[in-house]
């Protein structure tokens, strides 16, 4: 059978090529050096190496006969993962208000509902033993201070 | 030398180091033994403390997880069916084939006794070939170090196992993301956009946590759960007989320097390493007809090589500064972190912390010994623990892990966004390991591409007239050449 490359693959090879002439192009902005490379040399070698690399992986995806595109995406999976990184920032977002003892049960709950826990009890046990032993071994032991609740 | 082992040793015993040691070995073993998660996450996890610890310390620590986590993914290779680790793969053909017969605990026992003797070897490759290997690079100069860089990208981008170009664009753009900040020459910022917590460069701890640790979350989130079980039968008779040790001896010795040369070979690793002992097993062993169907010499060969990558690994880290697999990059980069610049200046500045290494090592493998045969019989129990708790306790740890940097939650942001990088990355086809080395080798290729030029006053042929430097450019295009040769090949052969 004939070896088709993704569509996805003549995306990313172009993308590659993109982001090389940008990084090319910046580094013009960058000061330059009588000798040596200057602060723009190295972004400039950068930037070509990855014109390159962008290139091949353009051809190769070419050579390879691309698919047309599709674009069949699993929404169930596609939501579950917006869901977890969803939930990653909103905890990243609280936190700094709501603080770690308050924010970290919830963000271990709201997680492991995602991975699928069936055993709730055992689930909300875990979430708040662990986020206390987490909490007093990095502020006590390790002293890092943890983010606390600064609403008031 | 020998008053650098001796002193070497005395600091392994020191009460904090060993029993820190002791901790690394044990979290290894349950790390490695628990499948999906690795010993470049176990690392990871362990971030937070090594900041906090002297580098002898932390080094030594690293290093026993490094070692027992290696051990630890045979545990569930012979169990479950399934290698806690990509290096047990190989010991999956013979161990779950002993634990259908009954014979999990002589199995896993083997599997010590193998780790044992590959890790055993590869400590004492360590402590002869690193430092003649940083005697020699001490004469390397600026144009060296440069074309050393780019063959270090090269060679592991070349030993990725997928697409050659996405692992060398993975490490580009490794490259572009350590020029982030601010410029090492002139002062000048990069790459900020007027943001100014990108001034002092990008962290390599959040790129780590995030490529390596929530990448792997976001992965797990969607995978079914295929109902891992095991028959909660008691683990018993684990330690070999002498007779059993003396039959396997001669494939685990073969198997470990296997997997001493494959480990000095920066890119590769266990997972290579163990097949290729498994197949030189089988064809060294007299019962190599016999290997797949529950032979003790097929579960000693894969062990002993992919333990006696650990210190073969662990060579060009320390000598070159060029890490010899994924678990010893992420292990650079914690260096790093804690103020250790591996590379050949380590053994001349700091030769107590090499030679502690060195002494670790060989203490870790008895250690690993002792707690391989202990494991053993609670393993079970540690193959219960549930992904849907463990992956959430996971990413909390990563996040702690990344603010304990600089107490922000700036780093976690970094983290979470390199997560979903290292998402794509795996989705499609690009591999991590390349964009670290990357990160790491950056301000090293950086540094010296600028000297050498200052030098040479602009002279680009100061790479090609170097002996040294024109070796590590024509190893670097060799090793691309034959890549693309041999998958050319291959897909002539298919065709």
């Amino acid at each position: 059978m004939e070896k088709k490359a993704a569509f996805s693959e003549l995306v990313v090879g172009l993308l590659i090529v993109a982001l090389g002439i940008f990084v090319f192009c910046y580094s013009f902005t960058l000061k330059t050096a009588e000798t040596g490379i200057g602060a723009g040399g190295y972004p400039k070698f950068i930037g070509v190496v990855l014109i390159i690399l962008g290139a091949c992986q353009t051809a190769i995806s070419l050579y390879q006969k691309v698919r047309s595109p599709e674009f069949n995406v699993d929404s169930k999976k596609l939501i579950k993962l917006v869901e977890l990184v969803g939930s990653m920032m909103l905890y990243l977002w609280l936190l700094p208000h709501l603080g770690f003892v308050i924010m970290t049960p919830i963000l271990l709950i709201v997680l492991m509902f995602l991975f699928g826990i069936k055993r709730w009890v055992m689930g909300l046990i875990v979430a708040i033993v662990f986020t206390i032993i987490v909490y007093l071994l990095f502020t006590e032991v390790f002293l890092v201070f943890l983010p606390r609740f600064t609403l008031f | 030398m020998f008053e650098y082992i001796l002193s070497g040793f005395a600091a392994v015993f020191h009460p904090t180091t060993f029993v820190l040691m002791v901790f690394g070995i044990i979290m290894g073993i349950i790390i490695g033994a628990i499948p999906g998660l690795s010993g470049s996450m176990g690392i990871i996890l362990l971030l937070p403390l090594v900041y906090m610890l002297p580098s002898d310390v932390a080094l030594v620590m690293l290093c026993g997880l490094f070692c027992g986590s290696m051990y630890g993914g045979s545990i569930s290779a012979v169990l479950l069916n399934t290698p806690g680790t990509p290096s047990a793969a190989a010991t999956v053909l013979d161990g779950y084939p002993l634990a259908q017969k009954g014979k999990a605990g002589k199995a896993i026992g083997i599997a010590s006794f193998a780790s044992f003797l590959g890790g055993l070897v590869s400590t004492l490759c360590l402590m002869f070939i690193a430092p003649e290997l940083a005697s020699i690079a001490l004469n390397f100069q600026a144009a060296d170090y440069f074309s050393l860089a780019i063959f270090g990208l090269t060679i592991m981008a070349s030993a990725s196992g997928g697409s050659m170009t996405k692992a060398l664009i993975a490490g580009a753009v490794g490259l572009l993301l350590s020029a982030v900040g601010m410029d090492p020459i002139t002062g000048n910022p990069r790459f900020t956009f007027g943001t100014y917590k990108l001034m002092s460069g990008l962290d390599i701890l959040p790129i780590l946590i995030g490529v390596f640790a929530l990448s792997e979350v976001m992965i797990k989130v969607n995978s079914k759960n295929k109902g891992l079980t095991f028959d909660d039968k008691k683990i018993e008779k684990v330690v070999p007989t002498f007779s059993e040790m003396k039959g396997v001896f001669k494939v685990a010795i073969v198997g470990a320097i296997i997997g001493v040369i494959i480990g000095i070979i920066p890119g590769t690793g266990g997972a290579i390493a163990c097949f290729l002992a498994y197949n030189v097993g089988k064809k060294i062993s007299k019962n190599g007809s016999k290997f797949g169907t529950g032979e003790l010499e097929g579960v000693a060969a894969p062990e002993a090589a992919n333990n006696g990558t650990t210190g073969g690994a662990l060579i060009p880290m320390l000598a070159l500064g060029i890490p010899g697999d994924v678990v010893t990059s992420v292990m650079l980069g914690a260096l790093v972190l804690v103020g250790v610049r591996p590379g050949p200046m380590l053994f001349v500045e700091s030769p107590d912390l090499v030679y502690t290494i060195f002494s670790g090592m060989f203490v870790i493998q008895f250690l690993m010994l002792g707690f391989g045969f202990l494991f053993a019989r609670i393993s079970p129990k540690i193959l219960k623990i549930p992904a849907n708790i463990l992956m959430p306790i996971i990413v909390v740890l990563c996040m702690v892990g990344a603010f304990s940097i600089g107490n922000q939650t700036y780093h976690i942001w970094v983290a979470v966004i390199f997560g979903v990088v290292g998402y794509l990355m795996k989705k499609y086809g690009f591999p991590g390991a390349p964009l670290i080395l990357g990160v790491i080798l950056g301000p090293i290729a950086e540094e010296n591409l600028n000297r050498a030029l200052i030098v040479s006053n602009n002279d680009i042929s100061v790479f090609f007239t170097r002996p040294i430097s024109l070796a590590f450019i024509l190893l670097s295009a060799f090793s691309i050449g034959w890549t693309i040769y041999s998958r050319f090949r291959k897909d002539k052969q298919e065709a």
